[in-house]
């Protein structure tokens, strides 16, 4: 026993001398620094909203039904957290937006906006934006929002009754409220959303989870008009007076379902996930949805989106492309190690990302019930896979970092790619594998682009790609994520 | 709701605003309907108002008229009470009802209505009639033009220790 653990002492004490030797793998927290926020005793911060107010305060909406803001929310711990309560007793707000001297939530039942008149720091007036949508008290009716759109609207995204039915109207919806109190019905199919918002581009996508006609959780272009795949809530089509036209089609209800390419020709108004996010494999529940639109003061991924996670307490990264009039793209894991499960996401333009939630109905990882966390881009760039684009033959990579070129073969580069069955059961195992043939192509000049031949490339699959063998110039680094879920809904030209 | 427009004093009151839909697939079966709350087309929720106690004051519209309603604690002939202040703006349409009460007896004695659980109310800026509605008795006023309702809510005595 005594020789056993005297040998263990000398292996580790020859490691530790050697490792020296090795070059350093780096680790996110390199690269994005986590800080979580001190919160008052007692509050439960499970975020689910947060807005950027005047004069660099942060505000924050909670699942309990509060709202808090928050100053120093940039320099903590330099300066200590300072919370005030400046609101409460909402239903379970999922959304929170500024404009114009209000502070707009986005409640179960209604768009409320919110002021403090006499100056306490205490909201005092409370007026409905709008009802025109249902709620009946069943605990799955969330209904999540945006930030303001270009044209004053909050897009707001209810969840059907249970995750199943649609017990009271528009659940299974998406609708625009506008500043002036209007309301227009503009996309249906939704199932169970786990938050709304635009990409840099301005257009709006959500996040739907895994379960019925949802084979994976992902990321949805909500094109207006469009109907995003679950039919249960489309009897609503009938009280939406045509502002999105006639109800569509049904996707087929017998069992064994069908797959999202076929029923995209028999039911135009369906619009396939833009960014599929294999389910188990990089998440089980996403979120929030935020574009960096800091040009560059998050890192070397302006113009992407990052996505909120609840059950692995996540974000991740995600690269879109239009391909024929359809949204596509790739997801990238990017942070993780939050304390508790990810719901609201929300950066500001200069770059500072912050997040809240909790592990309350869903558990999440991070040991906390609830979380409240910023996060700042540190200076130094990660050896990222910066974009992947589909090209007719197969795939374009570009990086943060020039890659070493005698990695860039064959041989470190595996691809397997997997749709999911299309249906009314519950979830969907991975299915009508195929393990396509990747070479290196190209490497560009610059050593920053590397064009990949992929065969075959199958429509509507999402192509899991896993760049362990490739290396940085600088340093012979490995990628900080060697892994890429790219969701082919259209192969270009 | 709190009000409604009845052409007879025979008409019920509408307690709230539903309706009735059914899913496809359930078209062949009667007994799969959904009943859903949609909002009552003469009403509208406008918010409130948080005092310096934090007491609200509810906004509504109802048809042309825009409505605040609010509660505050008051002692009434040395008993605990409160006092809920209704203000009626803008032009009823004719035959307007505002409901005041529809519970209990309502039995009055000295312009105060028993509307039980221990407690009696009194009514000032309106002309309230009790009457015999669906089984049960319900305390109402015409709204005929703005008003200012003072509704006085009074235990009866201190609830008993348990």
């Amino acid at each position: 026993m005594r020789s056993s653990i005297q040998s263990c002492l000398i292996i580790a004490t020859l490691l530790a001398m050697l490792s020296p030797t090795f070059a350093e793998e780096p680790k996110e927290s390199d690269f994005y620094q986590i800080t979580p926020i001190e919160t008052p005793e007692g509050a439960v911060i499970e975020g689910g909203g947060i807005a950027f107010l005047p004069e660099g305060k942060v505000a924050v909406c909670t699942r309990r039904g509060q709202v808090w803001t928050l100053d120093n929310a940039f320099t903590y711990p330099k300066e200590p957290a300072k919370w005030t309560l400046f609101a409460e007793y909402l239903h379970e707000p999922l959304g929170l937006a500024w404009k114009d001297g209000w502070l707009y939530a986005v409640q179960r039942p209604e768009v409320t906006r919110m002021k403090d008149e006499d100056g306490d720091g205490r909201a005092d007036i409370f007026e409905t934006v709008n009802d025109d949508y249902g709620v009946n008290g069943n605990y799955h009716e969330y209904t999540f929002g945006s930030q303001f759109d270009k044209d004053g609207n909050i897009w707001a995204v209810l969840c059907l009754t249970g995750s199943f039915t649609a017990d009271s109207l528009y659940r299974g919806w998406v609708l625009r409220i506008n500043e002036d109190g209007t309301m227009l019905p503009t996309a249906s199919g939704v199932r169970s959303p786990g938050g709304i918002g635009f990409n840099a581009e301005g257009d709006t996508f959500y996040t739907d989870n895994q379960g019925a006609w949802n084979g994976s959780s992902s990321l949805k272009w909500v094109k207006p008009g469009s109907f995003q795949g679950n039919p249960n809530g489309n009897i609503w089509y009938e009280y939406a007076d045509g502002a999105i036209g006639e109800r569509p089609k049904n996707p087929p209800l017998t069992e064994g379902g069908s797959r999202t390419v076929k029923e995209r020709e028999n039911i135009p108004e369906y619009i396939p996930p833009a960014v599929i996010l294999p389910h188990q494999k990089v998440g089980n529940s996403p979120t929030g949805i935020v574009a960096d639109t800091s040009a560059g003061k998050f890192g070397p991924f302006a113009g992407q989106t990052f996505v909120g996670e609840q059950t692995q307490s996540k974000i991740h990264r995600v690269f879109l492309e239009k391909v024929n009039g359809l949204y596509q793209g790739a997801m990238f894991p990017f942070l993780e190690g939050f304390q508790s499960g990810n719901i609201a996401v929300n950066m500001t333009d200069e770059g500072v990302l912050f997040t809240s939630g909790s592990n309350r109905g869903w558990g999440a990882r991070g040991g906390k019930n609830h979380n409240f966390e910023r996060v700042n881009w540190t200076g130094k760039v990660p050896f990222e896979i910066h974009e992947m684009r589909a090209k007719s033959d197969g795939f374009e990579l570009t990086f943060t970092k020039r890659v070493d070129k005698a990695s860039a073969v064959d041989a470190s580069f595996k691809m397997t790619a997997y749709t999911y069955i299309y249906q009314k059961a519950y979830g969907s195992p991975e299915v009508d594998q195929v393990t396509p043939k990747v070479s290196v192509q190209s490497v560009s000049e610059d050593g920053k682009t590397i064009h990949l031949t992929v065969t075959p490339l199958t429509k509507g699959h999402v192509h899991e790609l896993h760049s362990e063998g490739l290396r940085s110039a600088e340093g012979k680094l490995s990628l900080l994520h060697s892994a890429a879920y790219y969701t082919l809904n259209e192969i270009p030209e | 709701m709190p009000f409604q427009v009845l052409q007879s004093l025979d008409e019920p009151w509408v307690p709230f605003s539903r309706e009735k839909i059914k899913y496809e697939r359930d078209k062949e079966d009667p007994q799969k309907e959904i009943t859903f709350n949609v909002n009552h087309p003469d009403y509208q929720f406008r918010g409130y108002r948080l005092d310096k106690k934090r007491f609200p004051t509810f906004r509504y519209d109802y048809q042309e008229l825009e409505v605040t309603d609010s509660f505050n604690p008051a002692k009434v002939d040395g008993n605990e009470g409160f006092t809920r202040t209704v203000s009626i703006k803008g032009k009823p349409g004719e035959n307007v009802y505002f409901r005041i009460a529809d519970t209990g007896p309502l039995a009055e004695a000295d312009s105060w209505f028993d509307i039980g659980g221990n407690m009696k109310i009194k009514v000032e800026g309106a002309e309230p009639t009790v009457r015999q509605s669906e089984g049960k008795k319900e305390l109402l006023a015409p709204i005929s033009s703005a008003a200012d309702i003072t509704v006085t809510y009074r235990w009866n005595e201190p609830m008993a220790a348990k």
